[in-house]
Parts: C-alpha cells; structure tokens; sequence
C-alpha cells in the first residue's frame, strides 16, 4: 500500500488521541506542530479533540512532520490515554510539562504494545490489590501496614523480597526500560485498565537503588490510584512503602547497629546483599527505626560521602534487575516465524521505539550525543523520541521482499 | 602581568569560573522560583537559601562532599544523584569538570573550595552593595581574608614615608595574616523581586577606612559559560544478562493448531 492510500486510510480511522501521543513523544507543542504542517494551532487542537478531521493530504503532512507511518494515527480498540490513570512522577519541578509529557505518552506505547502482543501470547492475569492511603496523612502507619499486606499476600514471608520487577510482572504490571532521551524523568507509574505500569530509568545501572525505585513505584500503584500525584506527602507515602517492603522492620530493626563502629559498616554491607538495599537506605531505615541516633546518622552518611559512595556505593551485584513479560513474548513469536517486522507493522509504532519497549536492557549510550540529537537539542529542549530521518530498519531474519 | 590576571586566568583557562557561574545561576533561579513574598519570605530567607544552594551547587559541579565520587572515578557516574532537583536548564548547563579540578578547602568553619593553590570562600551582599561589603563587620575568617598581603599596586598610605626598619616590622606583622592558601572571596547577591544578581571573585580589602572592599574583583556573570552541553552519563555499554527466569508468558495458538499439538503430544 503506497503511503498516500495508508493516509487515506488513516484519515477514515483517525483518532484525535492517537495525534496527541505522536506530538507528545516529539515533544512538540500544538503552536510547533502547527508550525512544521503550516496549519494553524487551532486546527491541530481540533483534530486532536476529535472536533475535526484531518483530510488524507493532511494525515500525510502529519505523519511526515512527525515521522510516523499514517498508520499510527488509526484509533484502536482502546483508547491507552483513556484509561489510563495520571502518572505519579518524582519531582514535577525539576522536569517540564513537555517532558512529562513526552514520558507519560511513552508509558502509553509501551502499554499499546502490549495490547498488541497480547492477541498473540498471554501475558500473566493483573493480579494487583489497591490499599489506598490517605494522601494528606503523614501521621498513621498507612504505608507500613500496605507494605506488610503486600509482603504477606506476595508470600515474602520473614524473606527478602526477591526480584521486585519479576514479582511485579508475575502480577501483571508491564515493567520498561524509557529510552535515553528522557532519561532525566526518573521512574515514574501509572495504573491504567489494561495493566499497571513501572518505567524504569535507563541510567540508573545500580541494582540496590534501582530495586527502591521499583518498590516506590509499586507502593505508589498500590495506594495511590486516587491521589493527586507529585504531592511531597505522596512520595514520602511511597518512600515509607519502600522500605517497609524491602527491610521490614519485624525483621530487620535488630539486625541493624545502634553505633558505627567498623564492625557496623561490616554488618552493613552484609545486610546489603541479604536484602537488596543501599547502605545509604539502611542507615536511613536504622534511624527511622531509632536504632542510630541523628548524630551518628548524619556522621555516617558524612563518611559515606567522603568516600564517593552516595554515587557509586560498592556492592557485589552489578547486573540490574530487568523486565522479561514483552523480550520473552517477542522472542516466543520470533520463535514461531512472527519476526519483529511483522510485530511492528501490527503495532503500528516506529521501529526504533517497538525496540525500546521490548528490550531486556536499557538502550546502549553513547558517551557523546549524535549530531543529529545535538542538533535537535540547539532547537528545542525535549528531543523527539520519533526517529528523524533514519535509513530504514532491516531485519536480517526476515526475507526481503 | 598582574596578580588578578594570574589568579583569575588560571581559574578561567581550567573551567573553574565556569562552573562557579554555573552554580550561582542555577541556585539564583531556584531561589527566585521559589521566592513568594504572600509565603512569607523575606530577605533573610532568600540570603539563607541562596547560601545553602548556593554551596551545594558549587558541591555538585566539582564533586565535592555527598557528590564525591572515589579517587580515579569518572565525574559521570550517577548523573541521577547529582542532577538530582535541578531544572532542566540546569542539566543543559551543566559544565563537564574534571572530579579532582576543585576540592573543599573550608577555613575555620566557613566553607571553601580550592584549584591549585587558590582558594575561594563565599560572602553575601545586599543587591547593588557589593563594592561596600563592610568586612569589618563580617566574621574575624573574612577579616583575616581581608588582611591578605597582596601584590596589587594601592593606593598611597600614611605608612609609605616609614624607614625601612619600620617598614620591615609592618611586613612581619602582614605576614601572621598569611593563609596556607592564597584566599579570595565570591561575592553574590541577588534581588529576588526584581530579578537583578550580581557575582563577582575578587581580593577583599578590610575597608576600616570605609573604601572599597575590594583590591579587584572581576565579574562572574559576564563569563561566557562552557560548551558543554549535557552530561552523558558513563555507564557500562552493555548490561550484565539478569539470569533470573522471565515471567510465563504463553503463545495463544490459533484452535487447529492447539489442536494438532495435542494430537501430537506436545
């Protein structure tokens, strides 16, 4: 089909939503789009209300302006930003409504993705409890006892909570790795109707503290679904969730040392490996729980920094915990002859973005930026996710036609 | 060449200045962000929080205190933890410096940082007031750093018509003030309401006599910032295999295919 009856087509089936993913993940603006099909913002905010539809021709600019195949602005059997929930990012401040956006719109592909996938392979049954928390009480144990529910429904027992992303898919929650252009938002989690889901930072290549992150994000789905997200009380919430979850206090408070001496920094690094945690996040759990006093808290995370630990504390795991639900079904359909090419045609998303989604690992980086992002970044300041004039994607196990 | 040129060249040529420009502009903005005189803020809060940012930003940029990184280690691990908060502007600005360029070198409680042997304490000002710091009011470490020998040329003094015996006893007593470093002072002030900021590294001159506080200052702001760009973070290119078994996911086979499985005993 040539690009123009894909248009057409598209402009038959088109989809306002669909529209605002694509700007979205451009992390373009409605003025900059208008700007770059020569059309005024006005229209663009109303084909993506759905109070007007673009003609083919139009549908054609829109996807070259935006590098998508017209495919993409199709709707769908669900709509993935309608149902799903506002996503809880960690410092609204520090990242722009662009970024966010761009972010959230990823976290709605890789949801899209697996809707896709899933008329092909059966990912695990959602099986998540929602334990709401009172998102203005710092006061009560809220957080702790939901952490305590969940370790005892998940069957953690007296143990260490083991791997966190493959609990979590086990339980239906979509784990992914965003790509490296956003990778200043850091993990963020939105629940939705489809399936929870966690995006995992691609820089942070430290299993102790990337385990913490996941476990605040679970926290987060588990009692926020109706909170306002961002809040500083919400995030504490999760905080307080996290470290129940990974260091319950039944089980660790007499484990952890009341002075530090060189026999506590020994005790400590055990305890590290044991339970999966930083030594920053125990010292920090051993004065919430009153073992270490504020003085010789503050004198040992003194002596942490001194020594360059607060970014690269030593441990002995190096290899970080990684999503499996979408690579494995990627993989079982490549193994029945349904290669990349063809999963990509049906999910209808550029190629370079399916591979993020689906990939085990976060995306290789670069120590230098590529020119064409370095070009990109002189212009705006959130750098599409969208591929710009790449040569096209060859699968070497595919058969060209 | 003169003394400031020396000083401020190596500061410059070395990315030091750079990064101090850095670091105020990205504590100003914060600051100013932040400032809300219907909250309650006052002069007093923006003179403490722009100090306390002011320090931990100068901490970031030269990875210092709780953004240490250990001996040999490259500036680029954890980008998370040291960009942590920052705006976005903030991480595009970011001036790629060496770990070891600067360390803290803080004098008698007040908190400084060195390059080579050079080293910089902070002071406050009120907006537009920098030239008149009264250093004679500020605390006696600022004092001692006002009571500096320099080289620069002053004005004439009362004390130049001293026999030399006498002038050699004035060198003696100058030179108990002399600091193991060679100690300059950055001042800053910023007018949230406004908008205005002034930053300046300088000699301070202990102004008893009510002139200038300072020997020389030059000003920070007009310091083009460095061509950096945003900091890629170093990490590993490849990640070490997670060897933990995947989560069941299981093909959906059409009905005749399932079907000629089981007739197969798969």
């Amino acid at each position: 089909m040539s690009v123009s009856d894909r248009a057409a087509t598209a402009a038959a089936f088109f989809d306002g939503a669909r529209l605002t993913m694509a700007r979205h993940l451009a992390g373009l603006r409605k003025s900059d789009l208008a700007a770059l099909i020569n059309k005024s913002p006005t229209a663009v905010s109303a084909w993506e209300a759905g109070a007007k539809r673009p003609t083919p021709s139009t549908v054609a600019q829109l996807a070259l302006g935006l590098s998508v195949d017209p495919g993409f602005f199709a709707a769908r059997p669900n709509d993935v930003a309608k149902v799903s929930a506002l996503p809880h990012f960690r410092s609204l401040r520090s990242t722009s409504q662009l970024a966010r956006d761009q972010a959230f719109a990823y976290g709605q592909v890789a949801l899209d993705i697996a809707e896709s996938l899933d008329r092909h392979v059966e990912f695990p049954e959602v099986d998540m409890y929602s334990r709401p928390v009172d998102p203005g009480d710092l006061d009560s144990d809220g957080p702790e006892q939901a952490a305590r529910a969940l370790r005892e429904a998940w069957m953690f027992g007296a143990e260490p909570a083991g791997h966190l992303v493959r609990n979590l898919e086990t339980h239906g929650v979509l784990v992914v790795f965003s790509p490296r252009q956003t990778a200043s938002v850091d993990a963020y989690s939105f629940d939705s109707r489809l399936r929870p889901v966690v995006v995992l930072n691609p820089v942070k290549r430290d299993y102790y503290r990337q385990r913490f992150d996941v476990a605040h994000e679970l926290g987060h789905l588990i009692m926020h679904g109706d909170a306002e997200p961002g809040g500083r009380i919400v995030e504490e919430q999760a905080h307080r969730f996290a470290s129940e979850l990974l260091m319950p206090a039944s089980e660790i408070t007499g484990l952890l040392p009341t002075a530090m001496n060189r026999g506590a920094w020994v005790a400590l690094a055990k305890l590290k490996e044991q339970w999966g945690v930083s030594i920053q996040a125990l010292l920090f759990r051993a004065r919430r729980l009153g073992r270490l006093s504020d003085v010789s808290y503050r004198n040992a995370m003194v002596t942490l920094s001194t020594r360059g630990w607060r970014r690269n504390e030593p441990g002995l795991i190096s290899a970080i915990e990684q999503p499996s639900l979408l690579p494995r079904a990627v993989e079982l359909l490549e193994n029945e002859g349904i290669g990349e090419l063809t999963l990509i045609e049906q999910c209808r998303v550029p190629a370079e973005l399916f591979r993020t989604v689906t990939a085990r690992t976060p995306e290789r980086l670069e120590v230098e930026p590529l020119d064409a992002e370095r070009k990109a970044k002189e212009s705006r300041k959130v750098v599409s996710l969208l591929p710009r004039l790449n040569p096209p994607v060859v699968n070497e196990n595919e058969p060209q036609n | 060449m003169s003394e400031r040129d020396d000083l401020v060249g190596a500061l410059d040529r070395d990315g030091v200045l750079a990064g101090i420009r850095w670091a105020f502009t990205s504590a100003a903005d914060r600051v100013a962000e932040d400032f809300s005189e219907a909250a309650g803020h006052d002069a007093t809060w923006v003179g403490v929080t722009r100090f306390t940012l002011f320090r931990d930003r100068l901490d970031r940029v030269f990875s210092c205190r709780r953004y240490a990184v250990a001996d040999g280690m490259d500036g680029r691990l954890s980008l998370d933890v040291l960009h942590a908060e920052l705006s976005e502007r903030d991480v595009d600005t970011f001036p790629m410096l060496d770990p070891d360029l600067v360390v803290r070198a803080d004098l008698s409680g007040s908190p400084g940082w060195s390059h080579g042997h050079t080293r910089w304490l902070l002071a406050s000002s009120a907006f537009g007031k920098l030239d008149e710091l009264p250093w004679p009011q500020k605390s006696s470490t600022k004092q001692l750093v006002a009571q500096q020998p320099t080289d620069e040329p002053q004005e004439p003094t009362l004390f130049d018509q001293f026999a030399e015996e006498e002038a050699s006893g004035l060198v003696a007593l100058m030179a108990k003030t002399k600091l193991d470093l060679h100690t300059l002072v950055v001042g800053h002030s910023l007018d949230a309401e406004h908008g205005g900021r002034e930053l300046v590294v300088g000699q301070p001159r202990l102004n008893s006599d009510g002139g200038s506080a300072w020997y020389w200052n030059h000003d920070l702001l007009q310091v083009p910032p460095l061509d950096g760009g945003r900091q890629q973070p170093l990490v590993p290119v490849s990640v070490a295999p997670d060897t933990t078994p995947d989560a069941p996911v299981k093909l959906r086979r059409p009905a005749a295919k399932q079907s000629e499985h089981e007739q197969a005993g798969l």
